[in-house]
C-alpha cells in the first residue's frame, strides 16, 4: 500500500552528528514504520494535529494501515464500536450511540458534522462502515463516504441515476489492491447472476478480508441457509466460502447473521428448542473444517428474538479485537442487543455476563444504523488531503 | 567461530558498522529476533555476525539492555521498570533515542522498541507540528493551500 512505502526524510543537524562521532552521510531516513511505532502511542487528537508536520506524515497518519496497526496495539476497550443512527422524522441529525457504559440516551453528533446543505433529506441511509469510514446514501443519486470522527467526507461518483442509490448497492468495503473504498452496485457489468440470486434483497454484504460476505438463502426459503458467498472487491468476482455453514440443518426461526470476531468470520443463529442463539467462528478463512463453536447465549427476554420481522432484519455482529469485546445484534426493529463477551471467562458458557437492549429507533428502516470504530482514517485514502467537489 | 566460557555459556561475537566487536552470551544476543534467526541459519559459525546498520555506540546500549532483560527473568518487575526508565533517561535526547529505535527495529527487539517508542511519544505529546518538525529536521512540504486545508480540518483537534 502506498502509505507503507513512504519514508520520512530526516536530516540530523551537523553538530549532533559530530557529537556522536558519526561520519556517515548527513541525510538519514526515518522509515515510516518507525514513525508508526512512535505515534501509535499517542491519543487521537495529538495524532490528528501532527498531520500538519509533512505530507508523508499526513498520509501515514490517516492511512488504513496505521489504523489497523493502532487497533492491534491499543486495548480493546478503547476501540469499542459505536452505533451511528441516521436522521429520522423526529431527529434531523445523525446520532451516535455509545453503549459501553450503558448510555442509552442518544448523543448528538458533536464532531464536525457534514454540511447541512448536503444533507437536507431525512432519509439518508447507511450502507455500511469499515476502518472508521461510514458509507451513506443520500436520498437521491449520491453516495458519500464520511469519517464521523474527524468530519472528513467525500462524494463518490454516481453509480445510478434516477433511483434510490441505497437499493442499488451491495455493500461497502475497502480494497487494498487499489487502496480505495468501493461500493459495488447493481449497475456493475458482468456480475454473476448465479450468485446474485443468493443475496437476500436489501442485505448489504459484511466486509472482511477485502470482500463482502452474505449468508445465502437459496431454494426460495428464508430458513434454508446453506453456505456463505463472497464478493472480492479487487477482482470484482463472487466466490464461495468453502463448505456448508454450521447453521445448515437448523430450521429455526429467528434471524441469522454474519459477523466478525477479531479477524474471523462468524455466524450467529438460533436453536429454538433451547431458546439460545449460538455463535460459531471460522478460525481459518475459507476452511470448512475450521468452524468452531464460540459461545451461545440465552434468547429469553431478548428483543431481537421477540420481534422478529425478517423483512426489516438488518443484522450485524461487530466487536472489538483481541479476546474480549462487545457484540451488537441489531434486531429487526427498534432495538439493539448488546452482548459483552470475554473469551477468558472460565465458565463453560461465556454468555449473559452482560446484556442489554437499547432502544435505537422509532421505526428501524433497513440502513437506519451502522456500527463503526472511531478512527482517523481519511476518505481520501492516498493523500489524506480533502479535495473540493 | 564460537567460544565457550567456563560456565559453558556459548558466546558469539557481534560486529558493528564501524568495526567494533562485542562478545556476548548467545542467550543475550538471541533476544534480538534478527540475530536469533542468523544464528539458527548458521551465520555465526564463520566468525562474528556483522551488523551493518548499527554503530558501536548504539550496539553497546542495545547489549546493555539485552543483558539486563535476559538476566532478570525472576526479578521484580518493578525493578526492571525502574531500570528501563533510567536506561532511556541516559540516552538523553531524541536523536540518540531515534538511533536506538532504528537499531531495535532492525534487530527486532520488541521490548526495547516499545520502550523507546513510548519515550519518544511522550516527548512529542503537547508539541506543536512546528516543534516536531524541528526535532527531526522534517521538511514542511505542504503548499500554503494544502497547509490551510489541513489546518482547517484539524480545527477540532486544537480545541
Amino acid at each position: 500500500m502506498k502509505a507503507t512505502h513512504s519514508v520520512v526524510t530526516v536530516t540530523l543537524k551537523e553538530e549532533d552528528l559530530l557529537a556522536k562521532g558519526v561520519t556517515m552521510a548527513a541525510d538519514l531516513r526515518l522509515p515510516s514504520e518507525i514513525v508508526e511505532e512512535i505515534l501509535a502511542w499517542l491519543p487521537d487528537k495529538t495524532i490528528y494535529r501532527l498531520r500538519s508536520v509533512s505530507k508523508s506524515w499526513s498520509s501515514l497518519l490517516v492511512s488504513v494501515n496505521f489504523h489497523k496497526f493502532r487497533l492491534k496495539s491499543t486495548p480493546p476497550e478503547i476501540n469499542v464500536p459505536k452505533i451511528l443512527r441516521a436522521p429520522d422524522r423526529k431527529n434531523d441529525g445523525f446520532v451516535i450511540l455509545d453503549y459501553r457504559d450503558g448510555v442509552k440516551t442518544p448523543i448528538k453528533v458533536c464532531y464536525p458534522a457534514l454540511p447541512r446543505e448536503l444533507f437536507p433529506a431525512i432519509r439518508n441511509l447507511l450502507i455500511g462502515s469499515c476502518n472508521g469510514i461510514v458509507c451513506l446514501a443520500l436520498e437521491w443519486e449520491q453516495i458519500v463516504v464520511w469519517n464521523p470522527f474527524t468530519g472528513s467526507y467525500r462524494k463518490l461518483p454516481d453509480i445510478s441515476r434516477g433511483g434510490w442509490t441505497y437499493h442499488h448497492t451491495y455493500g461497502f468495503g475497502y480494497d487494498s489492491a487499489s487502496d480505495d473504498y468501493k461500493v459495488p452496485g447493481k449497475k456493475m457489468k458482468n456480475l454473476d447472476e448465479r450468485y446474485l440470486r443468493y443475496i437476500q434483497p436489501g442485505h448489504k454484504g459484511l466486509f472482511l478480508n477485502g470482500a463482502l460476505h452474505w449468508e445465502s438463502w437459496g431454494n426460495g426459503s428464508f430458513f434454508h441457509y446453506k453456505k456463505i458467498i463472497a464478493f472480492d472487491l479487487s477482482t470484482e468476482k463472487f466466490y464461495d466460502i468453502a463448505g456448508r455453514t454450521p447453521a445448515y440443518g437448523y430450521y429455526g426461526y429467528g434471524h441469522h447473521c454474519l459477523g466478525v470476531v477479531g479477524e474471523y468470520l462468524c455466524i450467529c443463529f438460533p436453536i429454538n428448542h433451547l431458546d439460545r442463539n449460538i455463535v460459531w467462528v471460522m478460525k481459518e478463512y475459507c476452511n470448512e473444517a475450521s468452524w468452531v463453536h464460540f459461545f451461545s447465549y440465552s434468547t429469553i427476554g431478548l428483543v431481537s428474538y421477540l420481534n422478529f420481522e425478517l423483512d426489516f432484519a438488518r443484522d450485524f455482529v461487530q466487536q472489538s479485537f483481541k479476546d474480549a469485546g462487545y457484540m451488537i445484534l441489531q434486531c429487526p426493529s427498534r432495538y439493539v442487543d448488546v452482548l459483552k463477551w470475554n473469551i477468558n471467562h472460565e465458565e463453560s458458557d461465556r454468555s449473559e455476563e452482560y446484556f442489554k437492549n437499547i432502544k435505537l429507533y422509532r421505526h428501524l428502516w433497513r440502513g437506519a444504523a451502522t456500527s463503526y470504530t472511531e478512527a482517523l482514517t481519511s476518505p481520501y485514502v492516498s493523500t489524506g488531503i480533502d479535495q473540493e467537489f | 567461530m564460537s567460544i565457550t566460557t567456563e560456565n559453558n555459556e556459548k558466546m558469539i561475537t557481534l560486529m558493528s558498522s564501524d568495526g567494533e566487536e562485542f562478545v556476548v552470551e548467545e542467550a543475550v544476543a538471541a533476544q534480538s529476533q534478527t540475530i536469533k534467526h542468523l544464528i539458527e541459519d548458521g551465520c555465526s559459525t564463520e566468525g562474528s555476525i556483522p551488523l551493518p546498520n548499527v554503530t558501536g555506540r548504539v550496539l553497546s546500549e542495545v547489549i546493555q539492555y539485552c543483558k539486563k532483560h535476559s538476566s532478570s527473568d525472576d526479578k521484580e518487575e518493578k525493578e526492571l521498570e525502574a531500570w528501563d526508565a533510567e536506561f532511556v533517561k541516559a540516552a538523553d535526547d531524541h536523536v540518540a533515542l531515534t538511533d536506538l529505535m532504528m537499531a531495535a527495529n532492525f534487530l527486532d527487539i520488541k521490548g526495547l522498541l516499545d520502550l523507546v517508542a513510548q519515550t519518544l511519544a511522550n516527548m512529542i505529546t503537547g508539541k506543536s507540528p512546528e516543534e516536531v518538525r524541528r526535532m527531526w529536521n522534517i521538511k514542511n512540504d505542504f503548499t500554503p493551500e494544502e497547509a490551510e486545508k489541513v489546518r482547517k480540518e484539524n480545527q477540532w483537534a486544537f480545541e
